[in-house]
């Protein structure tokens, strides 16, 4: 599961078609995805997340995600900011091109020199800001292997279930009434929630339920209580986390 | 109502329904009325992306295990889809002339390829081996994690 | 009759080549037309409810370019309920000219730029069309292949 150990990262591109700045993120981002990192980058395609693409928008509530936009309208910034709680990082191509001293980009369709090298200082910020979300920022010699070490340890302290398959994906055994349901992925969305340091509420029960459904199929049971159960699942997730931190 | 386990990686799921067996190439089948059924896994559509032509043999085609049965074509790949049971092809479904995108966007229900009829037994070494849903699930999740890459970056 | 000014919006998805081609088609297609005629605005600020962006399309007549089934572009300007006059798909017009086979996202190969080009043409003449009947922008949608 992504985000599970060794994570990647979302890049939004605005793809804004009035403005060259708009053709220079489709093309920054493409470069970083296609050569730069593209193992570490996934792409999210904007007129689906804001068509609903509700994997889109799980995976960027799920994992770092960067928003590539063309102007000051920052319209795949606030798309990520409105469908799944915010970007990890944010860049405007005109903002970078202003702070390199870069001459402003022409051409829609295609871009004319200064438009190219716009794309690329925009395609390297990003490899660099894929490389400081993975990290953390922090230098080691072995990089993200001590990061993905360390993920991996905390995550099997607290969730040592592991989906019936045999697959290596987290679970959550829950009962709901007279049903025995397995979740998938619930582990780590609580770990998401923790980290946005969402306390227990009836909002957060509703997010949860909607959350557990995008993962698993889910019989018909009582929404409400569903919900109850799901909170206190994650009260002892943030318990069980403490007490290993 | 079709059960399913799902799989997660990056931010594609892909779905195994729990009521069909799967071959290793991805084709599910079902034992219906009229046969037995055979379409495309949810991976296997996700894989090959959207599909602009489903051409699938005819009514009445003789086939044995391994012998061509469809060829798809997306902007991606041209994929010729072998037979994974040996019979007569009882049933073509009408919708792949006009809408074959309905192969991705419903690959359990409407979105089916073909009905067999499965033929006299089959000499042992043309038997395929069918996979429980479990089983194809752990295939899948092995290519699609081989699939979206290590993390060497250059 | 007044001739509305035609708004292209592609859905420019990134993930596929045919979001590439039905971003180059409506590009091709306001080249064509020129300015006075048509313009290309981007679909996301009319999504989130820019209010200038919207008050642009009120006296447009809207075609929406989808690169897939999918239908983002006007699924979503549906869903905001601006009125989208006609509906192209970019996978259909593939469908109908199947030897061309676009390959490339950041860049289409020459398969790729020959169907935007086709399709291009295709667009216009509707726009044309519509020209010469006089019409206005109907307010239901009219689904071309």
């Amino acid at each position: 599961m992504g985000g599970f150990g060794k994570t990647k990262v979302g890049l939004v591109a605005c793809s804004g078609e009035e403005l060259p700045e708009g053709t220079v993120t489709r093309q920054a981002t493409l470069k970083v995805l296609e050569e730069l990192r593209p193992h570490r980058t996934v792409t999210i395609c904007l007129p689906l997340f804001l068509a609903g693409g509700e994997a889109d928008r799980a995976f960027a509530r799920l994992h770092p995600t960067i928003t590539v936009d063309g102007c000051e309208r920052r319209c795949a910034e606030r798309a990520v900011a409105r469908f799944s709680g915010g970007a990890s990082a944010a860049v405007v191509v005109s903002e970078v091109a202003k702070e390199l001293g870069l001459p402003a980009p022409s051409g829609l369709r295609s871009l004319d020199d200064a438009g190219e090298r716009v794309a690329e200082a925009v395609a390297q910020r990003l490899a660099d800001m894929v490389d400081g979300l993975i990290t953390g920022g922090e230098e080691s010699e072995t990089g993200l292997d001590d990061a993905d070490a360390e993920a991996e340890e905390a995550q099997a302290a607290v969730s040592p279930n592991l989906c019936s398959c045999g697959s290596s994906v987290p679970v959550l055994n829950i009962q709901v009434g007279d049903r025995a349901l397995e979740l998938v992925a619930l582990p780590m969305i609580f770990d998401r929630y923790l980290e946005g340091d969402m306390r227990p509420s009836e909002e957060l029960g509703t997010m949860l339920v909607r959350e557990a459904r995008i993962y698993s199929t889910i019989p018909d049971v009582d929404e409400a209580e569903l919900a109850r159960v799901l909170l206190e699942a994650y009260e002892e997730h943030a318990r069980l986390k403490e007490a290993v931190e | 109502m079709t059960d399913f386990v799902e799989l997660t990686v990056d931010k594609f799921t892909f779905r195994v329904a729990t009521d069909r067996n799967y071959d290793a190439q991805g084709l599910w089948v079902l034992q219906t009325s009229g046969g037995v059924r055979v379409g495309l896994s949810d991976y296997i559509q996700q894989r090959i992306g959207d599909i602009a032509f489903a051409e699938v043999s005819p009514e009445g085609t003789l086939v044995r295990v391994g012998d061509e049965l469809a060829t798809l074509e997306t902007i991606k790949v041209n994929l010729a889809v072998s037979s994974p049971l040996a019979g007569t092809v009882g049933a073509v479904n009408p919708l792949l002339d006009t809408e074959p995108e309905v192969l991705n966007a419903d690959p359990y229900g409407d979105g089916w390829l073909a009905d067999l009829i499965p033929g006299p037994e089959s000499p042992a070494e043309e038997e395929n081996v069918m996979l429980t849903p479990v089983e194809y699930l752990a295939l899948i999740e092995v290519e699609a994690r081989a699939e979206v890459g290590s993390t060497d970056d250059p | 009759m007044t001739r509305k000014k035609v708004a292209l919006i592609p859905c420019s998805g990134i993930g596929k080549s045919l979001g590439t081609v039905g971003r180059e088609a409506a590009y091709l297609v306001g080249e064509r037309l020129g300015p006075e005629r048509a313009f290309v605005p981007a679909l996301a600020p009319l999504v989130l409810g820019d209010p200038e962006s919207l008050e642009e399309l009120e006296e447009a007549f809207v075609i929406t370019v989808d690169g897939c089934r999918l239908a983002c572009a006007t699924k979503t300007l549906e869903e905001c309920r601006v009125p989208v006059a006609r509906s192209f798909s970019v996978m259909e017009a593939h469908r109908r000219h199947r030897k061309l086979k676009p390959q490339g996202i950041a860049e289409l190969n020459s398969d790729g730029r020959q169907l935007a080009d086709t399709l291009a043409e295709e667009i216009a003449e509707q726009v044309r069309e519509q020209g010469r009947e006089g019409h206005h922008a109907d307010r239901s949608v009219k689904r071309e292949g």
